[in-house]
């Protein structure tokens, strides 16, 4: 009976689901146009946006919009819609609304791992953003562990607790680093603060990859996340193997962490603000959720793109702050509101 | 001497009521069962004269005390209450644990009394946990642990005892020994127990009364050959039901079966022996 | 029966005296240690007759004007983040939990970097102060929530992470923008630093925190009975909400005032109870001393080793009895997991 009630309501509800994402859609361009013409430059306006795009007529703003503005674009975008879907991922394997990369530890561990780099240049392999994944990785498995493991038995406030000790222990070893050198200190907190304002091109590639892998596996795996919601031994009844889910869904979320941290540098709380705001307005179907999710991040981001080039212009302020700024009173609300959460 | 709930009104944040207005009194000596299907009001009743919830509207008090005015220590010294499913401390030993419950006899600076001790050791003789003494209480089994807590109770030294499905989670063999224990504690030590069980037939066996909610208010009241009745059955837990002697006890026994509008899709017994079930009840009113 | 169980706690008391006992000579052997090394290294000939008094040589200005108010901060605040994490820890019944938790230290830290960048004019003497206000200040969000709602403890510790991360956004938010020279005087302070510290030091924080201390240690058994859970300690005649409060606000004054004196020293408040459970057991009338003793032994040494690495350099305190603690703390996480598995 409950069944059939929820059919209905998912049938009778269809029509406002695509007005929903079309109206995502259009806050994704809008958003966009917005981060292309903000800017120091006062010959690029919302106005001549277009005819700067299309027409090479050789000029400044030409330059400035098409490369400068539109790979940071492309690269803020891909970043969204990856660390979100990295999110809605980690959320669903461990069960719990509040997970993501910044509560984990993960950001914190990247930072670390550009940290160590920074301080010992003999440590680096590879190079900096390498350093960063496998400090993000590492931080990830210690959580992990200590949280009890990726078994069916990941305690949720233990999870939590224990990502935020991770956290803080990288975090305290980062500023340890700030105090030895001034110039030091510059590198290692311009990496954190994921400044984007000098991206190029160069980094769209893989970045885009990453995001349409993403969102395919995504799409795979979120009947599988749908099952996982029940409890392990619902899914195990439904024959769905919950870990290999789990693994999966893990290691979804580590690539397209890596990627983007790599690209960016730690853009915090867009895996929690943009999954939990999705699953208020669209439900808890991971079908429908992946490319929302996707959507919605990208549109975060942009948005926040902007802001950084607002909140003290003429200078910019990073975007990963700007993302923190609004993540974190978001999951104070968010703890605050909600009614029972632990 | 005695429980008095006058108007009880509770439910939880901004929900709907979970009780509406119940009166109730209960005497010392005996054990009270309150029975019900989920959701009925009776664990909220429990939570409200515990203090965890506070009330809506009405007034209770426990032999004179009104449990919202009076210092919280001298209710606890009156009555004591075993939560559905207790936290267990990490790195507590039975014994620590067990001292727990003489919390409200003690001063702000919780020093042992020689009387503490005794009470603690006759507790723990009582519960038959003498040999768990020094374990640690994260490490025992689920009936092992319910005993140590109910050693805790009995260690609280309380005229009055309310116990929150003591026997959920619990094995046969650990059902029937925490029902004898309030047993022997009604008639060894005249205290006064209120229990909520889910097992009809074994709340009958230990029920001196028997209080029966339904949607937040009493449904029926009295003693379980009053009470368990297949007219009751029916309508607070929607099945069909017979209701035999228990051969040993002589309390009521209930055989449930599905309700007649089941039985009609197939599921069920005969509508005929349905039709006779419910003459039979109507004729027992 | 009672003989029996009175020899056993009489055992159990005679191991706690025991263990207290060594943790004492350890910790006096630590201090004269302690007092010798650094830049300039003291035999500890030296160092006895100069705190005794004796005759023979004697090197009075460096150890009494130096040295030793360094180890009396180290006492002081080691025992009180210690005493602060244990009432904390068993408040929200999680091994996880630790001062910062519950905002204390990204609320010193925000009070304090604000402090810097947006007064530059205030003298920094102002810097304790205004963390000590930033402690109590995040803090209260957690006590006042703990009074006025009636939420899980682990939803209390949920929201304590929120407020952290508000504060910790606003902190890289003011780092971003500041100028190295601004930056370098409250990072320094973040690590959790005894360096520099005088008498004045101590004079300000002796007397609260051994008043603090002294009650914290008085009413060490009622921490008991929060650790059975808000129904139980109900029923054992214990107004939970208002106990909440009131062992909170001294948690949080006892680490604020040591955070004002010596800086974030975030690990000791999470470890050092750790240790004094797996030594002497979670009774808390034996646990509170130990554990107070153990976090000043954990303090002195991460104080003394930070010294001797490599003089005159100085590796600050808080990191290194974080690295000190860090392996001992993931051994009882993984432990405790595992337990839980069985």
């Amino acid at each position: 009976m409950p069944e059939a009630t929820n059919r209905l309501h998912a049938t009778r509800f269809m029509p406002s689901v695509v007005l929903r994402i079309a109206v995502l859609v259009a806050a994704m361009f809008a958003a966009a146009l917005l981060t292309l013409a903000i800017g120091q430059r006062s010959d690029v306006g919302l106005g001549n946006l277009l005819q700067l795009l299309l027409v090479d007529d050789g000029s400044l703003a030409r330059s400035a919009v098409v490369d400068l503005r539109l790979p940071r674009l492309l690269v803020a975008g891909l970043v969204g819609a990856n660390l979100a879907l990295a999110g809605l991922a980690l959320q669903a394997v461990t069960r719990n609304p509040l997970a993501s990369e910044s509560v984990l530890g993960i950001n914190q561990g990247a930072a670390l791992g550009v940290a160590i780099g920074a301080v010992m240049p003999s440590l680096i392999i590879v190079n900096l953003d390498v350093m960063a994944i496998m400090g993000a990785i590492t931080a990830g498995i210690i959580t992990f562990t200590i949280a009890g493991g990726l078994g069916g038995r990941l305690d949720s406030i233990r999870l939590i607790l224990a990502g935020v000790t991770v956290g803080a222990f990288s975090f305290a070893c980062v500023r340890f680093a700030f105090t030895l050198e001034d110039n030091l200190a510059r590198i290692v907190l311009t990496w954190i603060s994921a400044d984007i304002s000098s991206v190029s091109f160069a980094q769209v590639p893989a970045l885009a990859v990453a995001a349409g892998l993403g969102l395919v596996a995504s799409l795979f795996l979120a009947h599988g996340f749908n099952i996982l919601s029940l409890g392990d031994g619902a899914s195990q009844g439904l024959g769905l193997d919950p870990r290999r889910v789990r693994l999966l869904g893990a290691l979804l979320a580590a690539i397209l962490t890596g990627v983007s941290v790599s690209a960016a540098g730690p853009v915090g709380f867009i895996g929690l603000v943009v999954p939990h705001l999705s699953r208020r307005w669209f439900g808890h179907n991971h079908r429908l959720l992946v490319p929302v999710v996707a959507l919605g991040g990208a549109t975060l981001v942009l948005l926040a793109d902007a802001a950084s080039k607002l909140v003290r212009f003429p200078f910019e302020t990073p975007l990963g702050i700007i993302c923190a700024l609004i993540g974190a009173p978001y999951f104070l609300y968010v703890t605050l509101s909600a009614r029972r959460l632990a | 001497m005695s429980i008095v709930l006058s108007g009880i009104t509770a439910g939880y944040g901004k929900d709907p009521d979970v009780l509406a207005n119940i009166d109730l009194e209960i005497e010392t000596g005996g054990i009270t069962v309150l029975i019900g299907p989920n959701g009925c009001g009776k664990s909220t009743l429990l939570k409200t004269v515990g203090r965890l919830l506070k009330t809506r509207a009405g007034a209770a008090s426990i032999d004179g005390l009104d449990i919202l005015t009076s210092p919280s220590k001298q209710i606890a010294r009156t009555i004591a209450y075993l939560p559905q499913s207790p936290a267990v401390p990490v790195a507590v030993s039975v014994e620590q644990l067990v001292g727990y419950g003489r919390a409200p006899h003690q001063s702000l600076l919780g020093l042992k009394s020689a009387e503490d001790v005794e009470r603690i050791d006759h507790a723990i003789d009582i519960a038959g946990i003498g040999h768990l003494r020094h374990r640690q209480v994260a490490e025992l089994s689920g009936g092992q642990r319910q005993s140590v807590f109910f050693a805790m109770v009995l260690a609280q030294d309380t005229p009055y005892a309310m116990l929150d499905e003591p026997t959920n989670h619990l094995d046969l063999t650990h059902q029937i020994e925490v029902l004898e224990l309030i047993a022997r504690l009604k008639t060894e030590h005249g205290k006064t127990a209120i229990v909520v069980l889910h097992d009809l037939n074994l709340a009958a066996r230990y029920a001196d009364r028997l209080i029966v909610f339904k949607q937040g208010a009493i449904y029926a009241d009295g003693t379980p050959d009053e009470v368990l009745t297949e007219t009751t059955l029916s309508e607070v837990f929607a099945v069909d039901s017979r209701i035999v002697t228990d051969p040993v006890h002589g309390r009521p026994f209930c055989i449930p079966y599905p309700h007649a509008a089941a039985a009609q899709d197939g599921h069920g017994v005969d509508l005929k022996a349905g039709q006779e079930r419910r003459a039979g009840a109507v004729s027992m009113r | 029966m009672t003989i029996a169980a009175q020899t056993y706690s009489g055992m159990r008391n005679r191991r706690a005296l025991v263990l207290i006992a060594v943790t004492l000579v350890l910790i006096v052997a630590t201090a004269i240690w302690s007092i010798g090394v650094g830049a300039v290294a003291i035999p500890a000939d030296v160092i006895i007759n100069t705190l005794f008094n004796l005759d023979g040589e004697k090197q009075t200005y460096i150890i009494m004007r130096s040295r030793l108010p360094r180890i009396v901060l180290a006492i002081l605040c080691g025992g009180a983040f210690a005493l602060s994490g244990t009432i904390i820890q068993a408040v929200i019944r999680n091994p996880l939990a630790s001062p910062g938790i519950i905002g204390i230290n990204a609320g010193a830290a925000l009070f304090a970097v604000s402090l810097v960048t947006l007064f530059p004019a205030v003298p920094q003497v102002f810097m304790p102060l205004a963390a000590c206000a930033g402690g109590l200040a995040a803090a209260a969000v957690v006590i006042v929530t703990a009074r006025t709602r009636a939420v899980s403890a682990a939803h209390l510790a949920l929201i304590g992470v929120a407020v952290g991360f508000v504060c910790e956004a606003g902190v890289d938010y003011f780092l971003i923008t500041s100028s190295d020279a601004e930056r370098s005087a409250p990072l320094i302070w973040l690590t959790g630093s005894l360096w520099g510290r005088t008498w004045g030091h101590v004079e300000i924080a002796l007397l609260p925190l051994t008043a603090l201390g002294g009650l914290a240690l008085l009413l060490a058994h009622r921490l008991d009975l929060m650790g059975l859970g808000a129904e139980t300690a109900t029923g054992l005649g214990i107004r939970v909400p208002r106990e909440r409060m009131v062992l909170l606000t001294l948690a949080a004054l006892l680490a604020s005032i040591s955070v004002a004196v010596v800086g974030v020293m975030g690990f000791i408040g999470l470890m050092a109870p750790h240790i004094a459970r797996h030594l002497i057991g979670g009774a808390h009338r034996l646990l509170m001393p130990l554990s107070m003793l153990v976090g000043t032994l954990l303090v002195l040494l991460a104080d003394g080793i930070g010294r001797a690495i490599a003089p005159p350099i100085e590796v600050s305190a808080g990191i290194l009895a974080a690295l000190i603690g860090a392996p001992f703390f993931v051994y009882v996480m993984l432990t405790t997991a595992a337990e839980r598995d069985t």
